[in-house]
């Protein structure tokens, strides 16, 4: 009985696996504010090819290239599911991801079907081959609450691409018969709250209490949430299709479920048991109180008018914040642990790779960003001054990110070890 | 009572003292870390030896490996005590970011693989172990002493 348990401890990925998405993002990161510098206010029109090309370097550049290193490394470790040969697939899937974006967001500017084709191509390649892999391993393991969210997740951004690409085809002239409106808000349902929400609530599950010694998620509350969420969005779909009348309230009660965990999960961290507050549980608190800002100017909109600008600009610094917070945190403990697994005698500690002040001045860079680019919305220039806070925020995760591999390798090149058997790490 | 909720309740119990110690070092309170610091090492090495003694030998019986799982969580567990003797160190030599620093990858690594023997390990024995079993192995682990 033991043998289909998914037992498999000893299987963590190569830390390249997981540190080369994490660059990759992070230079996503530092592109996305190059473009909101230079397309400045005519991202606020979100049908203009520039607001397309952004969006689409912040969701598939930036996270979902984090969201797959993250993955990699959190998959074996904490669900027991071993991915075989992590190493080929990681790089195939990271080259794929990287091509895909920038084909997709050069298309949006230039109409090419080529362009569409290969961004279709690459995307397809990088989004469904690793979600498969990981899907098909998730399904058979006994599931946590942090799992099965994981798992749904994963689907979401399944139907997320597949949505994604019908679009493109749309773009592309290909005559299908469906209404590209529909089409467009239920990609934008499913990504939002399918993918990114689920996988932070699911991340929250796992990490909250274990990082920070806080009391544990309600068991029932943890299993069911994410299920409940994905049902929801299903039905979301089917109304947009056969009941437009009830999409809004379907949609909102989405949206108010998220902002209760959000909520819950800021209560979590008020009562963390460890007395220091780093820099990565006020990147956890401010992405939260973000979401919460969000759901209130969502509902906000309903009644007045706000420039929807605010209420996308709350939304990616929920998850753009949770990036960061994980970051700082996964990164340093990550050099650490594989070198000291390895056995080497000068292993730098981690407040030696990411010092906690250093990760508290990119929180204020970013949260700078974040107020500033609120602003943009009445007084333009801030646009541009926003866009180079944001620019400093990615480049210092860049710069942490790159020493922490210049440092893991020289030591890995140059260090004494202990020579001893053990199991391979 | 099951195996898993006796083992939770002292990783829950190492969780609640480590807090502790890393609250004095955060306030820069060595003798105070020193103490709360001895009363986690204490009650972490108890509970290993606990599992290394009776859990992981009556585990390795239920599955026929040794050299599976269970020495994967010996390794950890060696790992675990390498890292104390430097926070000890960090203690000695009074350096409050070298012990905050190590205190956060003891953290992750004890929180890492806590959780690996809650969600496998423990459920395992919970769910191949017969009642009269799991009382007996409970009673043989309330028994070990450092």
């Amino acid at each position: 009985m033991f043998e289909n348990s998914g037992l498999s401890m000893d299987q963590a990925p190569p830390i390249v696996v997981v540190l080369r998405f994490f660059l990759t993002g992070s230079i996503f990161g530092i592109v996305a504010s190059f473009m909101l510098f230079f397309y400045g206010k005519s991202v606020t029109n979100f049908s203009s090819a520039q607001a397309l090309a952004l969006t689409h370097t912040l969701t598939l550049g930036v996270m979902a290239s984090f969201m797959f290193g993250a993955l990699y490394q959190m998959l074996p470790v904490l669900c027991g599911v071993a991915i075989k040969e992590p190493e080929t697939l990681a790089l195939r899937v990271n080259y794929a991801l990287i091509l895909g974006t920038i084909f997709l967001s050069i298309s949006f500017f230039t109409a090419n079907l080529i362009l569409y084709i290969l961004a279709a191509l690459s995307l397809a390649y990088a989004l469904f081959t690793s979600s498969y892999v990981m899907i098909k391993k998730l399904k058979t393991i006994s599931h946590s609450s942090s799992s099965r969210g994981m798992l749904l997740s994963l689907i979401s951004l399944v139907f997320v691409a597949i949505l994604g690409l019908l679009l493109l085809s749309l773009r592309g002239g290909f005559n299908i018969n469906i209404d590209y409106l529909a089409l467009k808000s239920a990609h934008f349902s499913f990504g939002l709250f399918g993918w990114i929400a689920l996988l932070i609530i699911s991340v929250s599950f796992q990490v909250i209490e274990m990082f920070y010694v806080t009391p544990p998620y309600n068991k029932r509350y943890a299993n069911y949430l994410p299920q409940i969420i994905i049902t929801l969005l299903f039905i979301n779909l089917f109304s947009a299709i056969f009941a437009p009348a009830i999409l809004n309230i379907v949609e909102y009660i989405i949206i108010l479920l998220v902002a209760l965990h959000a909520g819950l999960t800021l209560i979590k961290l008020k009562q963390k048991k460890r007395a220091v507050t780093d820099a990565t549980i006020l990147f956890w608190a401010f992405g939260m109180s973000s979401y919460i800002l969000f759901a209130f100017f969502y509902t906000l909109s309903q009644f007045i008018t706000i420039p929807t600008t605010i209420v996308v600009t709350l939304f990616a610094y929920f998850a753009l914040s949770i990036v960061f917070a994980m970051s700082y945190k996964i990164v340093p403990f990550l050099v650490w642990f594989h070198l000291n697994a390895k056995g080497y005698f000068e292993v730098p500690m981690m407040h030696e790779i990411a010092h906690p002040k250093y990760a508290r001045v990119n929180l204020y860079f970013f949260i700078t960003s974040f107020i500033l680019l609120i602003l943009a919305n009445f007084i333009t220039i801030f646009w541009q001054i926003g866009s180079i806070s944001l620019l400093i925020s990615f480049f210092m995760l860049f710069f942490i990110l790159y020493s922490a591999i210049k440092k893991y390798f020289h030591i890995l090149n140059t260090g004494k070890r202990f020579e001893f058997n053990m199991p391979k790490i | 009572m099951e195996i898993s909720q006796y083992l939770i309740t002292d990783h829950r119990e190492c969780d609640n003292l480590f807090a502790r110690a890393e609250a004095a070092a955060a306030k820069g309170d060595f003798a105070l870390t020193k103490d709360e610091f001895l009363k986690f090492a204490d009650e972490t090495l108890l509970h290993f030896k606990k599992e290394e003694d009776e859990f992981f030998p009556k585990f390795e019986e239920l599955t026929g490996s040794s050299d599976g799982p269970t020495m994967v969580m010996k390794h950890e567990h060696e790992q675990v005590r390498g890292l104390m003797g430097k926070m000890a160190e960090a203690i000695e030599n009074e350096d409050k970011d070298a012990y905050l620093s190590l205190a956060e990858s003891m953290m992750i690594l004890l929180q890492q693989h806590n959780m690996k023997e809650e969600q496998m390990l423990y459920a395992m024995a919970d769910r191949v172990l017969q009642p009269n079993g799991k009382a007996e192995l409970i009673e043989k682990m309330k028994e070990v002493a450092l």
